[in-house]
C-alpha cells in the first residue's frame, strides 16, 4: 500500500523506538542507531523519519515535561503503535519467507 | 541561569534555528541539538560539538521539517507571513503574463535559449581545452625545454632542443630532479607478430623517465623496468589488441623493421587531455645505440623533446635566467658555426598544448589559444547580447505591466517587492530558458565533438556540479537580464500609473536602450566582416599557384633493398600504365624538407640557410615546377651531377648573388656534403626554377637550393595522369611488391598533405560562420524587440500623421530611419575592430590577402538589410494600424 511502505532507514528508526520503551526521542534513538549498528547518523534525518513513520501511523508522540538540562527544552518522547508493530511483523515475514527461499 | 564560561552553540547557528523552525518544533529540535551537544562536548570537545550543532542546524531546514509543522497547524517564519503567498502570486501572474503575449515570450525564450546554447557549447570546448595536462600529478613543475633560434631566416620558436640538454641540466643544475628525452619517430615501422604485419606511425624512443613525469599508466608491465633495456617497446591498448589479442603480451617478442623486440608494457588509454599522443615508445638504449657518442652529446641536432621536472621550492624564473648563461658556455662556440645560435626557454607543461602555436617541428596535440580566448570571448557575447534583447523587449513591453504596478503600490507593495517580483520573473524565463539550451546544446555536442574531434560528455541530469554549474549560470543570466527591467518597473509612479496611464521613459533609458542595439549590431558587423575575410583567405590558399601540380602526384618512402635498386626501380615503375614520370630524390613539397647550409664562396665566404631538395635528373619535370632561366638537369651534360645547383628565384636574392635569375646563371656554390664528413662538393648554378611551395602558406618560401645528390635519396614520387586512378594505383603497387622489400607499400598524395594543412582553417571558417548566423540572429530579434518598443511608444503619434494624411512608406522610413542609424554607427565602430583583429590574423600567414574596402561595405549593407527586415515588421504594422484605435482613448 503507497503511503506505509517502510524504508531502510525507516525500518531501523522503528525498531530502536520499539526497543527504547518511554525513552525514545531524537538524540537517544540517534545514539541507539549509532551503538547498534556502528552508523553514525545526525539528528536531522532522525527527526524526519520519526515524522514520517508519525504520518505513515506507525508512532505516536507527545511532550514530556521540562528538564534542567537541553537549555530547558521539552522533549518530543515516541511511542510505537500497533500498526507500527504489525508493519515491522509484516516486513519479519516476508523476510523470513525469502530466506525460506534461499535456503 | 547562564554560565558564561560554560561552551555554547554558535549564536549565529541558534538565531537561524529559531528564525525558520516552526515554534511547534523548535522546543523538541532544539532542545535535541541542546543535548547532543552538551554529551558532545562532553566526548568530543567544543570544536566537533560547535560543527555539529551548525551542521545539524542546517540540516533540519528541509521540507519535511516543514511539513511536520504544517501538520499540526502551524507555519514556519520564513513561510508563514505574506512570504510564500505572495510568491506563488508572482509565480502565477508570471506564468500568465508568458502566456498572454505569447509572441513577446516566444521571442525572448528563443534569443535567451540561442544564446545560451552557444554559450554552453563554446564554455564546454573551451573547458576542454583548458583542461589538458592538468591532471599529472606535478604538473606546476614540469617543463618543457623550448629553443628561441636565431640564424639567416630570422628569429623562430622551436619545440625541439638537443639531445645534450637533459643530461646536462642533471648534472648541472641541483634543483632539476629529474629530465626526459623523447625522439619522435618520423618514419612508419612495420610491426610484425609472425602473422600480420602492418605499418605503424606515431611513436617515440622515450627515456624511462617518461612514467615518472607524467600519469602514464600501464595496464600491463612495470614502469620501472619498462623502457629500461635495448630492444624493449611499450604499446598501446589497440596496438596490444591488434597483434596479441585481448592476452597480456608483456614479456613476448615481435619483429619490428625487421628487428627482435621485446614487448615489456602495454599502456592504458592515453588521457583525452595529454598534449602527446602516440601507440608505441621503444627503448630511448635503441636510439643511442644507433648513434654515435659524439652526436648525442651535440649542441647542433634540434630533434629532441626535453622536459624537466624541478624540486619542489624551485623558483623558476631563477633557473631561467641561469640559462643564458649555461647555453652561451655549452652551446654558442659550436652553433655559431653553423651560422645560428639559439637559447632555451621553459614552457609550462599545463601550457604546451594551447601555447605551442608559434613553435616549429613540434608533434603535439595543439590547440590554439588565440582561437581559444577568442570563442570564450564570443560565447561571452552571444550570452551577453541575448540578455540585452531580454531588457529591451521586457522593457519595451513594460507599459502592459503599468497598471498592475500602480495597483500594487497602492495597495502597500514596497518597491523592493516589486523589484523582486520582476526579478523572479526574469529568473523564471531564464530557467526555462536553461532547460532547453542544455537539452539542445546535448543534442548538438556530438556534432561538436565529431567537428573538433574531442569526446566532451555533458551529463546534465546525472552529475551533480553540471547541475550545480547550470543553476548559478541560470542565476547570473538572470541578475544580468533582470535587474534592470526589474529597476524599472518597479520604479513606475503609482499615480502616474493610474492616472493617465502614461509610460514616459527618462532620456537616459533610452539612450541605455540604443547604446544596447549599437552593440548588438557592432558584434554582428564584425563577425561579419571576419567571417568574410577568414573566407576570402581560405578560398585563396586554395587557389594559390604551388609552384608546381599538386594533383596526381603522390610519393613512397624507398625501404630495406630499394635503395640499391634505384634505377631499375625508376624504370620499372615508368613502365606502369597511368605513370607520366618518375622521380626519386629527398624533399616533396608537403613531405618533409630538409633545412641544411649552402656556401657562397668568394672574398666573403658566406654560410647561410637553405632548403636543400636533392633530386634526380627528371624532379623538375615530374613535380611540374617552371624553369625561368638556364636549364633543368641534363642527363646528357655529365657534369650536371657533380656539379650543376639549381636555385629558386629567392634564392637569387638571398644569396646576394645576382639581382635578376638570368644573371644567377653560372654562379659558384658549395654545399657541406652530408654523407663523406667535411668534403664539400664545388659547383656553379646551372638554373633558375619559379618559387615553389614546399610548406604551408604560414611559412613563406626560403633559400631553396635543387641538386642531384644519390646518396640522400629517399622517397620516390610519381606523376600519374589521373586516368583509371585505381588500376594505375595496382599497378604501381604489383611492382613494388616485385620488389619484394618486406615492407608493404605506403604512398602519399601530395594534394591530400597541402590539403591537410588548412584544416584549421578551414574549420574556424566554418565556426565563424555558425556563430555569425547565431550573433545575426539574436541581433535580429534585439532590433524587432526595440523596433516593437517604437512603435508601441509612438502609436499616437503615428496615429495624428496618418490622420493628417501620412503615407504608409512615410511613415514605416520614419520608424525605420532610427535604426539604420544606429545600425550605421555600430558598422563604423566595427570596422577598425575588425580590421584590427584580422590584420592580427592574416599576420600568421606568409601569404594573405590585402583587406579590401569593399568587404566592410558589403557587411555594412547586410546589416542594414537585415536591420530593416527584422525592423520593418512592426513598422508596417504599426503604420497599417487604423489610427482610431491609437486616438480614441484620449
Amino acid at each position: 500500500m503507497k503511503g506505509t511502505h517502510l524504508g531502510e532507514f525507516e525500518e531501523l528508526v522503528l525498531l530502536i523506538v520499539g526497543v527504547l520503551v518511554d525513552q525514545a526521542y531524537g538524540v537517544t534513538v540517534a545514539e541507539e542507531i549509532e551503538k547498534q549498528t556502528g552508523r553514525k547518523v545526525s539528528l536531522s534525518p532522525v527527526h524526519s523519519s520519526l515524522y514520517r513513520l508519525e504520518k505513515k501511523g506507525f508512532v505516536r508522540s507527545e511532550l514530556s515535561g521540562s528538564t534542567q538540562t537541553r537549555g530547558g527544552r521539552r522533549k518530543r518522547i515516541y511511542q510505537i503503535t500497533a500498526a507500527g508493530k504489525s508493519a515491522l511483523d509484516q516486513v519479519r515475514i516476508m523476510r523470513n519467507n525469502l530466506w525460506d527461499m534461499i535456503h | 541561569m547562564k554560565n558564561k564560561s560554560y561552551p555554547n552553540p554558535p549564536k549565529w547557528a541558534q538565531r537561524w534555528l529559531r528564525w525558520y523552525c516552526p515554534s511547534a518544533l523548535l522546543e523538541e529540535i532544539e532542545g535535541d541539538l541542546m543535548e547532543a551537544f552538551e554529551r558532545n562536548l562532553d566526548a568530543k570537545g567544543i570544536r566537533f560539538a560547535r560543527r555539529h550543532y551548525i551542521i545539524d542546524s542546517i540540516r533540519f531546514f528541509n521540507p519535511t521539517t516543514f511539513e511536520k509543522a504544517r501538520s499540526l497547524g502551524f507555519r514556519s517564519a520564513p513561510f508563514y507571513q505574506n512570504h510564500l503567498t505572495m510568491f506563488k502570486n508572482y509565480l502565477k501572474i508570471a506564468i500568465r503574463n508568458l502566456w498572454r503575449y505569447k509572441e513577446n515570450t516566444a521571442i525572448n525564450l528563443m534569443g535567451l535559449t540561442v544564446g545560451l546554447t552557444g554559450f554552453l557549447l563554446i564554455g564546454l570546448f573551451v573547458w576542454d581545452e583548458w583542461k589538458f595536462d592538468q591532471y599529472h600529478p606535478n604538473n606546476d613543475r614540469i617543463f618543457r625545454v623550448i629553443a628561441d633560434r636565431t640564424s639567416g631566416d630570422g628569429e623562430s620558436g622551436y619545440a625541439s632542443t638537443s639531445p645534450a640538454v637533459g643530461p646536462t641540466f642533471k648534472q648541472d643544475f641541483p634543483e632539476v630532479e629529474q629530465t626526459l628525452r623523447l625522439f619522435q619517430i618520423r618514419q612508419k615501422m612495420l610491426f610484425d607478430n609472425g602473422e600480420d604485419s602492418f605499418l605503424e606511425e606515431d611513436g617515440f624512443f622515450a627515456e624511462r623517465a617518461i612514467f615518472d613525469l607524467f600519469e602514464l599508466p600501464l595496464l600491463h608491465g612495470d614502469p620501472a623496468t619498462a623502457l629500461e633495456k635495448p630492444n624493449t617497446v611499450v604499446l598501446s591498448t589497440s596496438l596490444a589488441n591488434k597483434y596479441f589479442g585481448e592476452e597480456n603480451p608483456v614479456g613476448k617478442t615481435m619483429q619490428i623493421n625487421n628487428n627482435e623486440i621485446t614487448v615489456t608494457g602495454v599502456l592504458q588509454p592515453l588521457s583525452r587531455h595529454f598534449h602527446l599522443k602516440f601507440d608505441f615508445l621503444f627503448s630511448f638504449e635503441d636510439l643511442l645505440a644507433d648513434v654515435s657518442k659524439e652526436r648525442i652529446q651535440s649542441w647542433v641536432w634540434q630533434d629532441f623533446y626535453n622536459y624537466v621536472q624541478f624540486k619542489e621550492g624551485t623558483s623558476v624564473e631563477q633557473f631561467e635566467a641561469k640559462l643564458t648563461n649555461f647555453v652561451e658556455e655549452y652551446a654558442h662556440p659550436v652553433t655559431k658555426k653553423m651560422g645560428f645560435h639559439y637559447y632555451l626557454a621553459l614552457q609550462p607543461l599545463t601550457a604546451i598544448h594551447l601555447h605551442s602555436v608559434q613553435l616549429r617541428n613540434d608533434k603535439i596535440v595543439a590547440g590554439n589559444h588565440r582561437y581559444v580566448t577568442g570563442l570564450a570571448y564570443v560565447g561571452f557575447f552571444l550570452l551577453f547580447i541575448a540578455c540585452i534583447n531580454f531588457i529591451n523587449l521586457t522593457t519595451a513591453k513594460a507599459i502592459r505591466r503599468f497598471k498592475e504596478v500602480g495597483i500594487r503600490k497602492t495597495a502597500g507593495a514596497r518597491r523592493g517587492q516589486l523589484a523582486m517580483q520582476f526579478f523572479s520573473e526574469a529568473i523564471l524565463v531564464v530557467v526555462i530558458a536553461m532547460v532547453l539550451a542544455a537539452n539542445l546544446a546535448r543534442l548538438i555536442l556530438p556534432y561538436l565533438n565529431d567537428f573538433a574531434g574531442k569526446q566532451i560528455s555533458f551529463p546534465i541530469y546525472t552529475n551533480i556540479s553540471v547541475i550545480a554549474l547550470l543553476l548559478a549560470l541560470c542565476l547570473a543570466t538572470g541578475l544580468l537580464a533582470g535587474a534592470y527591467p526589474a529597476m524599472v518597473l518597479s520604479g513606475f509612479r503609482p499615480l502616474q500609473a493610474l492616472k493617465n496611464m502614461q509610460f514616459r521613459p527618462g532620456s537616459g533609458q533610452e539612450w541605455l536602450r540604443k547604446g544596447l542595439i549599437v552593440v548588438q549590431f557592432t558584434v554582428s558587423t564584425l563577425l561579419i566582416i571576419c567571417v568574410l575575410i577568414v573566407f576570402q583567405q581560405v578560398q585563396f590558399l586554395n587557389k594559390q599557384d604551388l609552384g608546381f601540380e599538386k594533383e596526381q602526384l603522390i610519393h613512397f618512402p624507398m625501404r630495406g633493398s630499394l635503395f640499391s635498386k634505384q634505377d631499375v626501380l625508376r624504370e620499372e615503375f615508368s613502365k606502369v600504365p597511368g605513370v607520366v614520370s618518375t622521380t626519386i630524390g629527398f624533399g616533396i613539397p608537403g613531405d618533409i624538407v630538409s633545412g641544411d647550409n649552402i656556401i657562397v664562396p668568394g672574398e666573403e665566404r658566406q654560410t647561410l640557410p637553405a632548403r636543400i631538395f636533392t633530386i634526380d635528373h627528371d624532379y623538375i619535370k615530374t613535380m611540374g615546377m617552371e624553369v625561368i632561366a638556364g636549364r633543368d638537369f641534363n642527363k646528357d651534360i655529365s657534369t650536371d651531377a657533380d656539379e650543376g645547383f639549381i636555385i629558386n628565384e629567392t634564392a637569387v636574392h638571398t644569396l646576394g648573388i645576382a639581382d635578376t635569375p638570368e644573371e644567377a646563371i653560372g654562379k659558384p656554390l658549395e654545399w657541406e656534403m652530408w654523407v663523406q664528413g667535411d668534403t664539400l662538393k664545388k659547383g656553379r648554378v646551372i638554373g633558375v626554377v619559379k618559387d615553389f611551395h614546399y610548406n604551408s602558406f604560414h611559412q613563406a618560401v626560403q633559400t631553396s637550393v635543387l641538386h642531384i645528390f644519390p646518396g640522400a635519396y629517399w622517397k620516390v614520387a610519381l606523376r600519374l595522369d589521373g586516368q583509371n586512378m585505381s588500376e594505375t594505383l595496382a599497378g604501381v603497387e604489383k611492382v613494388w611488391d616485385s620488389f619484394d622489400s618486406g615492407y608493404p607499400i605506403d604512398y602519399q598524395f601530395v594534394d591530400a598533405s597541402f590539403g591537410a594543412m588548412y584544416v584549421a582553417e578551414q574549420k574556424l571558417s566554418k565556426i565563424f560562420w555558425v556563430f555569425t548566423l547565431l550573433a545575426i540572429f539574436i541581433a535580429c530579434m534585439g532590433a524587432f524587440g526595440l523596433a516593437t518598443y517604437a512603435a508601441e511608444r509612438r502609436q499616437k503619434e503615428i496615429g495624428i500623421r496618418k490622420v493628417l494624411g501620412a503615407s504608409v512608406e512615410g511613415i514605416v522610413g520614419l520608424l525605420s530611419k532610427d535604426f539604420l542609424q544606429l545600425v550605421f554607427i555600430a558598422l563604423l565602430i566595427a570596422s577598425p575592430l575588425a580590421w584590427y583583429f584580422m590584420k592580427e590574423w592574416l599576420a600568421d600567414f606568409a601569404y594573405r590577402i590585402d583587406i579590401q574596402w569593399w568587404i566592410f561595405a558589403l557587411a555594412g549593407v547586410l546589416a542594414l538589410s537585415i536591420a530593416f527586415f527584422s525592423v520593418s515588421a512592426q513598422s508596417v504594422r504599426a503604420a497599417l494600424a487604423n489610427p482610431v484605435h491609437a486616438l480614441r482613448d484620449e
